[in-house]
């Protein structure tokens, strides 16, 4: 029980920071990245591949595997944050404040590039990004968890904590915040709104590679792998409300709980669980638990 | 100081806007008055950049329709907007700041500009540290034009500040608007309420159907039969009696 509440958490922190990502692009430009999956998985393999570039350059035990793995991580959210600019510039720029939905297209086929060109670099196969304090099984009475679930769990709510506090605290927060509420009055406040807009789509990409880079040691990496925890993280940014950061945090742990405590009782049944919640939870309330409707002014 | 010449503004298929030219010179306080739809938020939009609109626009003797609606914004235009649009969900306080994030690079300027607006209007001041979206009305008008006045302008557009206050209140506001003159700022007014823009103003324009029918120095068209008529009803006869 214990063991899969700390399961839960884990891959819900995870989720909680894709739905994080959803909502910074949601609330400023009033879009969603769908090539997020891609991200988290080219993010993975961004690691991956600093990981063997660091090795080979350095040798195997020149520094601690602790510390490439930092880098792997610090890495692959610099290369997905700045990745996540072309993609404004190129899938939600034209496209942002119009009606219409291009750019669900626009973003699902960023994606689709994205993946492809990784495919050609790193092929089908999945691979292991070792944790970076091993794969030991601690025990505590009958539960038994990874280091890395801990890794995981520790540096998300870290990052998770380091956001909230930063929308609320900081001049970036606040610019942010007035952009997500009204754009033309942020402008006339002299706020660069394509700016802001920009940056949340570097914050949002940038959430997801670190993402990958944090559960490739939990799952196995592969370029496919995104999917599924973008899709997770949605969900979660859908259940706890798209317009509300701390909503999303809270429906991506109750998204990652119901999938680990519905594994107890039968693994087939956890997705269904999951995406059962998510009618539910839209059917009482259709703008997520903690949501609010936003008004669109043309 | 401001020039609008030949202004027009589109949504779509419809035109919002024909071919608008206005004149405010600096110290001026220049009402511009004219029903619902006569096209009086397009002028401002277009004004500070909010719409897209052809014609020219000249600030200071420069040429600003060409530049975005922060870089009007730093050259010191500056608008407190239709219906407020305060930042509800931030506090007074934090709405101050978002005003002075053109000069973010010297925080004690913000931070005398800060005290400066809370002296004029006190109520911010105890209400500094409340949500936005808690004010009343009137305290959301203040707080819209301290915000404006948070980035420096020199030219201080105001869209229907009246919209929605007790008569009293806006007595107060304009009476605000007033002293900012007399310190030497300009001042764009938009109102519905013709009587009092008109009583404050040096001169004015109206506005119908997406053009300018009518310009002149306030106290005539305060006189004018067609103003009195379509705009001022038996409000001014009242005041005037």
């Amino acid at each position: 029980m214990l063991q899969a509440i700390i399961g839960g958490l884990t891959l819900g922190s995870v989720y909680a920071l894709i739905a994080l990502g959803f909502n910074l692009t949601y609330t400023t430009t009033r879009t969603l990245n769908f090539a997020q999956g891609d991200f988290v998985s080219v993010g993975a393999f961004v690691g991956l591949g600093t990981v063997g570039v660091l090795t080979a350059a350095l040798g195997a035990d020149a520094v601690g595997y602790v510390w490439l793995y930092a880098l792997a991580a610090v890495a692959a959210a610099l290369a997905m944050g700045v990745l996540g600019l072309p993609l404004y510039l190129a899938a939600i720029r034209p496209f942002a404040g119009k009606p219409g939905m291009s750019w669900v297209v626009s973003t699902i086929g960023f994606g689709i590039v994205l993946q492809s060109a990784a495919l050609s670099v790193w092929g089908l196969g999945a691979r292991m990004l070792p944790a970076p304090f091993g794969d030991e099984v601690f025990r505590v009475g009958e539960a038994g968890f990874r280091s890395q679930e801990l890794v995981v769990l520790v540096l998300a709510f870290a990052i998770l904590g380091a956001f909230d506090l930063a929308m609320r605290r900081t001049a970036i927060g606040r610019c942010m915040r007035a952009v997500a509420l009204n754009r033309d009055a942020a402008a006339l406040m002299g706020i660069d709104v394509p700016r802001v807009m920009a940056m949340a789509f570097l914050a949002s990409s940038a959430l997801a590679g670190l993402s990958g880079v944090l559960v490739a040691p939990i799952l196995s990496a592969s370029l496919f792998m995104g999917v599924i925890i973008a899709l997770k993280g949605f969900s979660a940014a859908i259940i706890g409300g798209l317009t509300n950061p701390r909503g999303c945090m809270a429906g991506g742990l109750l998204i990652g709980l119901v999938e680990s405590l519905t594994a107890l009782w039968s693994a087939q049944w956890r997705e269904i669980m999951v995406f059962l919640l998510v009618i539910l939870v839209l059917a009482m309330a259709p703008n997520g638990l903690f949501g609010r409707k936003l008004v669109e002014k043309v | 100081m401001l020039t609008v010449a030949d202004l027009s503004v589109s949504y779509g298929p419809i035109r919002a806007l024909r071919g608008v030219s206005i004149r405010v010179g600096a110290g001026e306080i220049v009402a511009l008055i004219g029903a619902n739809g006569a096209g009086k938020s397009s002028l401002l939009r277009g004004i500070t950049g909010l719409v897209p609109a052809a014609g020219r626009v000249t600030f200071d003797g420069r040429p600003i329709d060409g530049l975005s609606t922060p870089q009007r914004v730093a050259l010191g235009v500056a608008m407190a907007p239709e219906g407020r649009q305060i930042f509800t969900d931030q506090t007074v306080h934090e709405n101050l700041l978002l005003g002075g994030h053109l000069l973010r690079s010297q925080p004690q300027r913000i931070a005398a500009n800060i005290d400066r607006f809370y002296a004029l209007f006190p109520r911010l001041l105890e209400r500094r540290d409340q949500i936005a979206g808690t004010l009343s009305g009137g305290e959301q008008q203040m707080l819209a034009i301290a915000r404006a006045l948070m980035t420096e302008p020199k030219l201080l557009i105001l869209d229907e500040p009246s919209l929605g206050l007790a008569p009293i209140i806006t007595a107060d506001i304009f009476r605000t608007l007033v002293g900012l003159r007399r310190d030497g700022m300009t001042i764009l007014l938009v109102e519905q309420m013709a009587n009092q823009a008109l009583a404050i103003a040096d001169r004015a324009y109206v506005l119908e159907g997406g053009s300018i029918v009518l310009e002149g120095a306030a106290p005539a068209l305060r006189r004018d039969p067609r103003i009195r008529e379509a705009y001022l009803g038996g409000d001014l006869a009242h005041h005037a009696a």
